[in-house]
């Protein structure tokens, strides 16, 4: 889907609204996990998140420490993923790759959506030169897929933690402030937004206590998916090199040593691609309940989600 | 029609501007004198002093800009530090092959994932209905270097059945070595356009001309294929511009993992030389490249849909 055809989908369509109103937040994921597909996916997410907080204690290993005696070995009792070329143990590194890859994915989605949201409700509701010159921005940044920004950037920036996170939150920000400002629009013609300022609501008012609450719960959908988009992205930024560097314990990182060893022994690869792939799964699952809950008939904002899908944006 | 080209023309073309503007603004965004974030903390003085002069880094910085703008609109991109060539000769060859991969990569996913989902619509409910939902959600949460590595290691380290790593000569060889690197980034839109293909079909099997068409007789088979396809058909359309964008840079990872000369291979090797002009020239390269394939894509799609042609006032901002 097009930026442009998915905005213009979203213009058209969510000025009818969705019939499902959801009781506040909790309420909306009580919903999500009363179905099946839901119930497991936020299980798998909340297992994924209890095993980053104490990998120290599950770990059977250090995730540095070296043993040049057993190196580039396959799976044995005390090693259940093999180790790597300076005899590191696989599992323990890749149980502490989860910690770093919920390390940056975290504040960079969060950041996204905070600074994106901010950004697009002031184009939405400005309007004018503003919004020109704020949508322009936007679609300057969109016109980099992810990895292509991450090289640049980083580049320049150097491959830390913080950078990263930077990177990432810098790409997702624009869709969040596109589809807010789009939102922002059709809301702003209601009828009760003109009610409310002439009763003399403020500006800042009518933005915060209605429109805000009206244009959000899409966007959980969204972070939802782009969790693990942004862990997607880092692994792979890792991977190239231009990312979080050696040695810490990342996915991307352990993959790239890996990868240098694919010919020896495959398996230090083995982890942190199933970490991956059961992530990104449970958070795909996760994503289309919440859009199925949030729009039964699958009338309204499909278009927009499908973006949200493209984990090939890495 | 005409107007909607126009003006969509127009904003890439600023889209663009201000892209070019991002790249040439960016070193001095950074805090710390230019030539040493570029070069980083180990450079010479000899190379500090060789791409102050290159870029013209003491000069002012609109200058700069303009100059890096002016460069790339005639196909300049300046002198790579490292070398002492033209960067624009440097990315020749590369870019010809990353071009000839995602292009391979594209009408690879097309032709594969249009019939799945095709499949899997006129089977709906059946077994292979089932198998393609569930193999494409495993699909759309494996990123492209996971499918690249994969491929690499079933099909080149453990059976030779393709060339492990770079291109080789002759015809047949290139064509060999394009297989595993087209398969990693086709892969994923495999699922994806199954999934699209599948839904918007059913979603045309139930509108009314399907029944018009059923009642004046016409053969189901036709239906399905003439109809309903053509009206499926559509959204794939609107989809094409950012796959163009999303291949060209999946492939950056699969010409890291085949060790394919390339665009991506370049540009990865550049930054671990820390050559500030050659990244820069890439990455705008494939800015260029997803703004373009958006363009024909949106164009494409209001072709082909009538109803959207007769917005012609539509607001190309949103």
């Amino acid at each position: 889907m097009s930026v442009q055809a998915t905005q213009q989908v979203l213009l058209g369509e969510s000025a009818t609204g969705s019939e499902y109103q959801p009781r506040g937040v909790l309420g909306f994921l009580r919903d999500v996990t009363r179905r099946p597909a839901g119930a497991a996916s936020a299980g798998m997410i909340l297992l994924l998140l209890l095993t980053a907080i104490f990998a120290p204690t599950l770990a059977p290993y250090g995730p540095n420490s070296i043993d040049v005696l057993h190196t580039l070995t396959g799976p044995s009792a005390q090693h259940l993923l093999g180790t790597d070329a300076l005899g590191r143990d696989n599992l323990s590194r890749v149980l502490y790759g989860s910690q770093v890859a919920f390390e940056v994915a975290l504040p960079a989605v969060l950041g996204a959506f905070l600074v994106g949201s901010v950004l697009g409700l002031v184009a939405g509701y400005l309007g004018g030169p503003v919004d020109k010159v704020l949508i322009v921005v936007f679609d300057a940044l969109i016109s980099f897929p992810a990895v292509i920004l991450g090289l640049a950037l980083l580049s320049l920036l150097g491959g830390s933690i913080e950078s990263v996170a930077f990177v990432i939150g810098i790409s997702l920000m624009p869709y969040y402030a596109r589809l807010i400002r789009a939102q922002t629009l059709s809301e702003r013609k209601n009828q009760y937004v003109k009610a409310e300022r002439s009763l003399g609501a403020s500006r800042l008012r009518v933005l915060l206590r209605h429109i805000l609450p009206n244009v959000a719960p899409p966007l959980f959908v969204i972070v939802a998916m782009d969790i693990p988009s942004a862990i997607v992205i880092e692994a792979g930024l890792a991977f190239l090199g231009v990312g979080v560097e050696a040695p810490t314990p990342d996915w991307g990182v352990i993959l790239a040593d890996g990868f240098t060893n694919i010919g020896t022994s495959p398996w230090e690869i083995v982890g942190p691609i199933i970490g991956l792939v059961i992530l990104a799964t449970s958070f795909t699952v996760l994503g289309e309940t919440m859009r199925d809950v949030l729009d039964p008939q699958q009338r309204i904002p499909r278009r927009i989600f499908r973006r949200k899908l493209a984990f090939i944006d890495a | 029609m005409v107007l909607y080209v126009v003006k969509r023309l127009g904003v890439s073309v600023i889209v663009i501007a201000v892209i070019m503007v991002m790249l040439g603004l960016l070193v001095h965004l950074v805090p710390g004198d230019p030539a040493r974030i570029i070069l980083g903390p180990h450079a010479t003085p000899q190379t500090i002093a060789l791409i102050r002069r290159d870029m013209g880094l003491d000069t002012p910085v609109y200058a700069q800009v303009w100059n890096f703008m002016w460069g790339a609109v005639h196909g300049s991109f300046g002198i790579d530090p490292f070398t002492s060539t033209p960067v624009a000769s440097e990315l020749g060859s590369p870019l010809v092959n990353t071009l000839v991969l995602a292009l391979v990569s594209f009408v690879l996913s097309l032709a594969v994932g249009i019939p799945i989902g095709i499949l899997a619509a006129v089977r709906q409910g059946g077994i292979a209905d089932a198998i393609v939902r569930g193999a494409s959600i495993l699909l759309l949460s494996t990123p492209p270097y996971v499918v690249g590595l994969l491929l690499l290691l079933l099909f080149a380290v453990n059976h030779h059945f393709f060339p492990a790593l770079g291109i080789p000569g002759g015809v047949g060889g290139y064509i060999k070595a394009l297989v595993l690197p087209a398969v990693s980034l086709a892969a994923f839109w495999w699922a994806y356009l199954a999934r699209l293909v599948r839904s918007s079909m059913l979603e045309a099997l139930g509108q009314p001309f399907v029944r018009t068409s059923r009642a004046y007789g016409l053969h189901e088979r036709a239906i399905r294929y003439r109809v309903v396809l053509k009206n499926a058909l559509v959204p794939v359309t609107a989809l094409t511009g950012l796959m163009i964008g999303y291949i060209l840079a999946g492939t950056v990872y699969v010409e890291y993992i085949f060790e394919r000369s390339g665009l991506g291979s370049l540009a990865v090797s550049a930054i671990t030389n820390r050559d500030w002009p050659v990244v820069r020239a890439a990455v705008l390269i494939y800015a260029a490249a997803f703004i373009v394939g958006n363009l024909l894509a949106d164009i494409a799609y209001r072709f082909l849909d009538p109803r959207l042609r007769l917005e012609e006032r539509a607001d190309v901002f949103i």
